[in-house]
């Protein structure tokens, strides 16, 4: 306690005495930096992509234009996250469009906007690290069997479209934000607005593990590829419905930031400001879990993936397992949506 | 404290917070040089053409972390916010 205060009403006093325009300038700052966190995806997997290129040219130096157009192909997809964290970036410095509504809007929630959008874009890690991961594995399969670089090339893409996913989600939501903020015209209640805004982009981080894990998946499938032309589609097959499933923490956590966003529940409620943030930003912050099953549901579409090549008959035993342990495995996905669901409806402090 | 302070110190911390984005190139061009050392190892005479494989695709790695210093390096000296 700090006088008759607590710790968050001092912050906010603190805030306070600052003009609009600075503390929105301040936190688009703190904003944009966080955005570029984003570049780590990238760096992992195109490190690790660099990595499969230079050892498939030592096993096969004759094809080392074939195997260094796959991996800068993969690579430059695997570019996009940390592009979209820069375009961002340099929006919120040069172009800022919270700046400009400064007048008509709250500046608590222009102010958490800004941080929200850098935070949302953090996602891009794992699409990132997931299609370098797949980069990798196409120059590693085209080293080995040249012959199949169209095959592999297209799985690879394939895979690596679907890893993009949740990173275009994050864009989307930081977009919202910026572009068509559903918070800029409604009158009270602007710390829970600002509060639910800054859950909705710390919700979209769950994008890291099914843009890991189906980056894996894709990778895989590469590789399945590239040994076994002709089973591409049994291959493909497998990849796409473990990534599906994989995609579920990507949709929950979608749908969680569209509902703090769109159809915010706890706006209307009466009780304690605090609470009613707090829960908010909580209900953002349990969505991170979907990080754990988007990875680990994508390792099990890779590694399905990758039986299905070896041996196409057993495809429906190999499917029928990973199906069932994908599905363990989403139940803490499950759990952090139930308690973001409890605190939005259900709400035991109010 | 100013407006103009506050803005100098969230900049600061968002410079700062940038640079994170460092951990990316440095975990994936390690990873890459020691699949290139393995593979200098594996098949010497290649050296060259290995080498300059695993030296392309880590420049295309350090690519993320050059824009993180690029962001910090605006927010330090060429702060819009500070016009």
């Amino acid at each position: 306690m700090i006088g008759d205060m607590n710790i968050i009403e001092f912050v906010f006093q603190f805030l306070s005495q600052f003009d609009p325009v600075d503390l929105i300038k301040g936190f688009s700052a703190i904003g944009i930096g966080i955005a570029m966190i984003a570049g780590v995806g990238p760096g992992i997997g195109q490190g690790f992509a660099a990595g499969k290129g230079a050892e498939a040219v030592g096993r096969n130096p004759a094809k080392m234009n074939d195997i260094t157009m796959i991996m800068l192909l993969g690579a430059a997809v695997a570019e996009t996250s940390g592009i979209f964290a820069l375009v961002i970036a340099m929006i919120l410095l040069f172009a800022n469009p919270f700046i400009a509504a400064a007048a008509t809007g709250s500046v608590w929630v222009l102010a958490a906007s800004a941080v929200a959008c850098g935070i949302s874009m953090v996602a891009g890690i794992g699409p990132g690290a997931g299609q370098g991961y797949a980069a990798g594995k196409g120059a590693e399969a085209v080293g080995i069997k040249p012959e199949n670089k169209g095959s592999v090339l297209r799985i690879m893409l394939l895979g690596q479209a679907v890893a993009q996913t949740t990173g275009i989600y994050a864009l989307i939501i930081s977009l919202i934000l910026m572009y068509a903020n559903p918070f800029l015209q409604a009158g009270g209640k602007d710390f829970v607005m600002a509060f639910s805004v800054l859950g909705a982009g710390i919700a979209m981080l769950a994008g890291i593990g099914p843009g890991l894990g189906q980056g894996f998946a894709a990778g895989k499938g590469a590789e399945a590829v590239g040994k076994n032309p002709t089973k591409t589609n049994d291959i493909s097959m497998i990849m796409l419905l473990g990534a599906a499933v994989a995609e579920t923490s990507g949709i929950f956590s979608l749908v969680v930031a569209l509902i703090l966003l769109f159809a915010n529940p706890l706006i209307g409620l009466s009780g304690s400001v605090w609470i009613l943030s707090a829960s908010a930003l909580a209900s953002g912050i349990a969505m991170i879990a979907g990080i754990g099953p988007g990875t680990g549901q994508g390792f099990a579409a890779g590694k399905g993936t990758e039986m299905v090549g070896i041996r196409p008959e057993v495809k429906s035993v190999v499917l029928r397992v990973m199906l069932l342990g994908q599905a363990v495995a989403q139940t803490t996905g499950i759990y952090a949506l139930i308690v973001a669901l409890v605190l939005m409806y259900a709400n035991p402090f109010l | 404290m100013e407006g103009l302070d506050f803005i100098r110190a969230c900049s600061a911390i968002g410079a700062g917070i940038a640079m994170i984005a460092g951990v990316g190139p440095g975990i994936g061009q390690g990873f890459a040089a020691g699949k290139g050392a393995e593979a200098v190892g594996r098949q010497p005479e290649a050296q060259s053409d290995i080498v300059r494989t695993m030296l392309l695709g880590a420049a295309v790695a350090e690519t993320t972390g050059i824009y993180g210093l690029i962001v910090a390096l605006i927010l330090l000296f060429a702060n819009p916010f500070l016009g």
